[in-house]
Parts: structure tokens; sequence; C-alpha cells
């Protein structure tokens, strides 16, 4: 009995962790991103209240909107997020490939803003502004919060491609802002994922 | 990059994106072809389908599946929380 205590390989055995489970990024970054998305939370409850107390107002206002390119947007982000997750598990892996996914990715977010912005455009054309009602203060006040989200996440995605470039391995500090990027990134399709349906297509 | 997309070939999050993106169509076509009657119905449904699309993109892009016990439970917290709330207010107010 007093073996098994005195040997250390039995003692360690006694320990073996569970799989390994890390955070991704690190904890602030998850301050941050769990803070941001309960934000978003009341900005979703405000669209469904809205819905509740003027429906009509909302329907009508919905009308004016372009579903199709929502659609189209949620399709870019979507594509957008599988670019980085292929770019993260590439450049972390030190394989190649990593910078063009970075690329695709990029190309995606930028597609989500020049759609936006086209929208954003045919709206205001047609006499839609941030004044016309609460529906269209709301649309273009959470979504422009969005798309400011996004612009960041633009910034962030070109420092990890100019990153992705360099043949040398990532260092722990630059594994971390890899991982931050990329959850960051998420978070602003995870984000869109919700306002979507809120906005163009639930009645 | 086409090298790196080739070893995609069944891997879970190409799976995963192709889950959210079939996901995407069937919520549209779900919300523009609803009629008054049903919008009740069609709005508790479409909520469903984006917090469970939210869900797959925690777990499986921001790699939440394999994050420590709290964090996960933080998120899977905030997607039930947010989406129940949401069907209440959609249901009542």
């Amino acid at each position: 009995m007093s073996a098994t205590v005195a040997d250390p390989s039995i003692q360690a055995n006694d320990k073996i962790p569970s799989p390994e489970r890390r955070i991704p990024g690190e904890e602030g970054l998850w301050v941050f991103l769990l803070g941001d998305m309960a934000i978003f939370a009341l900005f979703f409850g405000a669209i469904v209240v809205l819905h509740g107390q003027h429906p009509a107002m909302v329907i009508a206002s919905q009308h004016a909107l372009h579903p199709l390119l929502g659609l189209l947007n949620t399709g870019f982000l979507l594509t957008g997020s599988l670019f980085v997750v292929l770019a993260t598990r590439a450049i972390r892996n030190g394989s190649s490939g990593a910078a063009g996914l970075y690329g695709g990715a990029i190309a995606c977010g930028i597609g989500f803003a020049a759609v936006k912005a086209v929208e954003y455009a045919s709206l205001i054309r047609d006499g839609h502004t941030a004044q016309s009602n609460d529906f269209f203060m709301y649309y273009f006040v959470f979504t422009g919060i969005h798309l400011g989200h996004l612009l960041i996440g633009l910034v962030l995605l070109t420092f990890l491609l100019t990153r992705a470039r360099k043949a040398k391995p990532l260092t722990p500090g630059q594994r971390v802002f890899v991982d931050c990027g990329a959850c960051y990134w998420h978070m602003v399709d995870l984000l869109w994922l919700a306002l979507f349906p809120l906005l163009y297509l639930v009645r | 990059m086409l090298a790196a997309l080739r070893r995609t070939r069944g891997d879970t999050q190409l799976i995963v994106w192709f889950a959210l993106i079939s996901a995407t169509f069937a919520t549209a076509g779900l919300g523009l072809e609803q009629t008054a009657g049903g919008a009740a119905t069609v709005g508790v449904l479409l909520l469903a389908i984006a917090f469970t699309k939210i869900r797959l993109v925690g777990i499986h892009f921001m790699e939440l599946g394999s994050a420590p016990l709290p964090l996960r439970l933080l998120f899977e917290g905030y997607v039930l929380v947010t989406f129940t709330v949401l069907v209440v207010l959609f249901l009542v107010v």
C-alpha cells in the first residue's frame, strides 16, 4: 500500500487531466464579447417590443427593406466565418494558405459592407431615413452599430493577413491575437444572425 | 489557399457551414412566404432557427465546445435566456 503512495508515476496517473479545455483567445476578450452580445440582446428585445406595439408600422416598413440583400449579406458573413476558421487552423499549423483564406474573409466582409451601402442608399433615395419612424430608427442605428463592428473586424483581419504572410511560427502572444481576431469576427457574424430575421422577416 | 480548402473535405466546420447556409435559406423561405394568420408561429420558428444558428457558430466556429465549462455555460446561458426572453416578448407584448 505504501508503494503506491511512494511511486510518483502512480500519483501522476491519479491526476490525468481531462481532454484539454482552453479559452479561445483570452479571458478579457470574453468579458468584452459577452458584454457586447448582452447589449445587442437589448437591441433585439427593443425590436421585438416594437413589433408588438406597432405591428402595422413595422410590417409596412419591412416591405421597404430588401430581404434578398439581407440574405446575401448573411451568406457573406457565414462564408467569411468559414474562411476565418480555416485560416486560423492554417496559421496555427504553419501550413500554407492562411493569408489567402484571410483574404477571402476580408473580401466577404467588404462584400457585406458594399451591400449594406447599396441598401442604405436605396432606402434613403426612397425617403426612408432614421427620422421616418421608430422602425427605421432602430434599423439604421442597430445595423449601423453592427457595420461599425464589422469594419473593426476588417482591420483585425488585415493585421492577421499581414502576419500570415510571414513564414515565422507564431509566438504565444501572436497565437492569442489570432484567436481573439477570429472570435471577434465570429461575434460579428453571430449578431447578424439575429438581426437579419428580426428586422427583415419576423412579422 | 486551394490546398487548405481541399483539406476541409468531410470537415466538421464545413458541415456546420452547410447547415448554417441551409438554415438561412429555410429562414428566408419561411419568412417571405408567411401569411398573416400564421405570423406568431412563424415568428417563433424564425427565432428558434436564428438562435440554433448562433449556438452552432459559438460552439463550432468560436471553439466554445472545447472551452472551459464556465465559459461554455455562459454562452449557452446567453443563447437560452435571450431566445426565451425574445419569444416571451414576441408572444406577450
